[in-house]
């Protein structure tokens, strides 16, 4: 579901290379947009092959490939804060309308540290599926909230419209997280309370954000990390 | 003899478990 969620979220970037506005990716750093798009799209794709290696009852090779994810999810966290933070630098004006660039950094960075986090969450738990498999999913969640968010105009564009807040873009995002919630409870008769915890705490993430972003001491921070 | 055939044909199917739904679900999420 996530790999069709980021499928349509990203079409214009798969399809003709472009940025989400449909106009090109910022000229400076092409090579930085182009490698963090590829390499978040290898982590959707290692979630699904992961995930399948398991049905399959595979467990060896999904271990050993493993080792190649964590690899995968430093390098993941070091280029997207490290596009983040140029695409802000260099296209500030891309930002105007997603309530400043220096605000709009906020959730991109808060997005890819939470990735960060829940991997190295799920690294640590990988020998307890109870809470390996959800932390990783949510991290992926993550990965695919960008997606899931204002690069998906007819689900966002009612909650930005009635929000008119930086905490719009999670919306979609943690949606996704609940309708999993309920997804799951629905055909195990059981909640997943990692789950819930996890994506709880995702949630409580969004909530800083949404006030650390607001602060002029991130702004200054904002100013300083960019300049 | 009924019953022992009946017990074959049962251990030859895997039983969709807890864990295979559970398993079957993180493939769908993604």
């Amino acid at each position: 579901m996530l790999l069709v969620v980021v499928a349509m979220g990203f079409q214009k970037f798969y399809l003709h290379g472009r940025a989400n506005t449909g106009g090109p990716v910022t000229q400076q750093i092409v090579p930085l947009v182009f490698l963090h798009g590829i390499a978040m799209t290898a982590w959707i794709i290692a979630f699904v092959v992961q995930s399948s290696l398991i049905v399959s009852g595979n467990r060896k090779l999904h271990m050993s490939l493993g080792i190649a994810g964590m690899v995968l999810a430093v390098f993941l966290v070091i280029v997207g804060a490290t596009t983040a933070v140029a695409s802000v630098h260099y296209n500030p004006e891309e930002y105007k309308n997603l309530w400043s660039a220096r605000r709009f950094l906020s959730f991109m960075l808060t997005n890819i540290l939470g990735f960060g986090i829940l991997a190295a969450i799920g690294l640590k738990f990988r020998r307890r599926p109870e809470i390996h498999r959800p932390m990783m999913l949510l991290a992926t969640l993550f990965v695919a909230g960008p997606a899931s968010s204002f690069r998906i105009p007819f689900i966002v564009g009612p909650i930005i419209a009635g929000i008119h807040t930086i905490f719009a873009p999670w919306v979609p995002m943690l949606i996704l997280g609940v309708f999993f919630v309920m997804i799951k409870r629905l055909i195990t008769r059981t909640w997943d309370r990692y789950f819930i915890v996890g994506l709880a705490g995702m949630m409580m993430a969004c909530v800083l954000q949404f006030f650390v972003a607001n602060t002029a001491w991130w702004y200054h921070v904002a100013g300083w990390v960019t300049a | 003899m009924v019953s022992s055939s009946s017990a074959v044909v049962v251990a030859d199917r895997a039983p969709i478990t807890q864990e295979r739904i559970e398993r079957v679900f993180y493939l769908l999420a993604g």
